[in-house]
């Protein structure tokens, strides 16, 4: 029995160095194969994917102007309410559309969107403006609080708001991650590469060596036939030697 | 008794060493093997040459050697398909002294595959193919059976009945090793001796089935 499990051990240990050999073996289509998926993938990241830019302001929502003294439990609860009910209002497209107006850029109304959130057990709320356009992004943002100031005043309650950042001007574009893609591109490019190496070494390798017939039939090898050469160049091989031969007589 | 003279090829000198080892082999196993069958799993595979040069070897070696060819398709000295031969000895045709051939080498004597005839295969299954290999078994110290490629048709599967011993040639880079092991297991399965491999056309620079300083 132990015999056995030594053997099946021995045995498997044969097949997984055999599968590291071949990779090793083709560790140049691996690479190759690796680059060039990294290389498809940047390409379709510049080509393909479309540019965005993002510029993010955070409102504080307040209860009451002074803060030098802490928050009782009703105002915290108050203030809560509050910021959901700005949150609603920041998530209309009313006051983006007024925006765009009050700028005179209402044609650039389809290439902005607005998306806001409340970062949790706060009462900041990170606005999100996203565009296809980097140009007067920060701007866009900038008039958009002040709007949005303006029509809380009017709605609920004057100074409910104090912005904490107003969203700085984009330097690039948030959604082309070149170097992620291409990192990805090589590790998923590498791995089919090792896969398309092991599939061809399980089922499609051909024996070449008598270690190949040892290795993937664990056959006896009884001898080995060595190739033999086209007969014509063996023969065009011989009248040269005799020829050499004669001049050498002569 | 027909004669024939067979000539040394290039070829076949190249084969001298690797024949060489492959009958010490059959020297150093302890069994005693009359029929030994080489086969391959596909056509092309100098498994004719390698059949023949060992029966020869054997020939040379001192022993009475015997190459059948039971391949209608393949085969030593097979120019001539309605010259008489196994498959005309097997549908009555000829008489066993018709079929065998006598060579210049000592010893060493051949029946070709004959006509290629359709119903050659229920031949090979038929009791005339086992009276004959009894025949063959007392006159020879061994027959070397060239036998079809297990890919190309089933002649092989009824010759393998009569054989003692196979081998299986492979050439080199030609066989997927999948394929390999199939005609394997069909050996190792088939009642007789699996005795190994003999790989042709390898650009390996020994005969001896390892290589120096391994």
């Amino acid at each position: 029995m132990d015999d056995m499990t030594y053997r099946e051990t021995d045995e498997a240990e044969i097949d997984l160095m055999r599968y590291i050999k071949a990779l090793c073996r083709k560790w140049r289509v691996i690479l190759l194969a690796s680059l060039l998926l990294a290389l498809v993938m940047l390409t379709s990241e510049l080509l393909f994917v479309k540019s965005l830019y993002k510029t993010t302001a955070t409102i504080f929502v307040t209860v009451r102007e002074d803060t030098s003294s802490g928050y009782t439990t009703t105002e915290l609860s108050a203030a809560n309410s509050l910021a959901k009910d700005v949150l609603e209002i920041v998530n209309k497209q009313s006051v983006l559309s007024e925006t765009l107006q009050v700028m005179n850029l209402s044609d650039r109304i389809s290439d902005v969107e607005v998306s806001a959130s409340i970062k949790q057990d706060t009462r900041m709320i990170e606005i999100s403006l996203v565009a296809n356009k980097k140009e007067q992004l920060a701007d866009i943002a900038t008039t958009y609080l002040n709007t949005l100031k303006t029509r809380l005043d009017n709605t609920i309650k004057k100074n409910c708001i104090v912005v904490v950042d107003s969203g700085k001007a984009p330097s690039g574009a948030f959604n082309k991650q070149y170097k992620k893609k291409a990192v990805l591109g090589f590790a998923v490019g590498f791995l089919l590469a090792c896969f398309g190496v092991l599939a061809l070494e399980v089922f499609g390798r051909k024996i070449q060596t008598s270690e190949d017939v040892e290795n993937f039939l664990g056959a006896k090898v009884l001898c080995v036939v060595p190739e033999f050469k086209d007969k014509k160049s063996e023969v065009r091989k011989a009248l040269v030697k005799e020829e050499v031969r004669r001049n050498a007589n002569n | 008794m027909r004669t024939i003279k067979i000539a040394e090829g290039a070829k076949e000198k190249k084969m001298k060493d690797a024949m060489r080892v492959l009958r010490n082999h059959l020297d150093l196993q302890h069994k005693e093997y009359h029929t030994i069958g080489i086969t391959s799993c596909e056509n092309g595979t100098s498994r004719s040459a390698v059949a023949f040069a060992l029966a020869k070897s054997l020939a040379i070696a001192g022993y009475k050697a015997l190459y059948l060819n039971t391949d209608a398709k393949a085969g030593i000295g097979e120019k001539t398909s309605d010259e008489a031969g196994l498959s005309s000895f097997l549908n009555g045709s000829v008489t066993i002294e018709e079929t065998v051939i006598m060579t210049n080498i000592k010893n060493f004597h051949m029946i070709k595959s004959g006509p290629a005839l359709p119903e050659l295969p229920d031949l090979l299954d038929g009791e005339a193919f086992r009276h004959l290999m009894e025949t063959l078994r007392r006159l020879y110290d061994y027959i070397i059976i060239d036998m079809a490629p297990f890919g190309a048709s089933t002649d092989a599967f009824s010759v393998l009945r009569e054989c003692d011993a196979t081998i299986l040639t492979i050439p080199s880079g030609a066989v997927r090793s999948q394929t390999a092991k199939q005609c394997q297991t069909v050996l190792q399965n088939a009642g007789s001796e699996y005795l190994g491999v003999v790989l042709t056309d390898s650009n390996e620079k020994t005969s001896l089935p390892f290589s120096a300083g391994k």
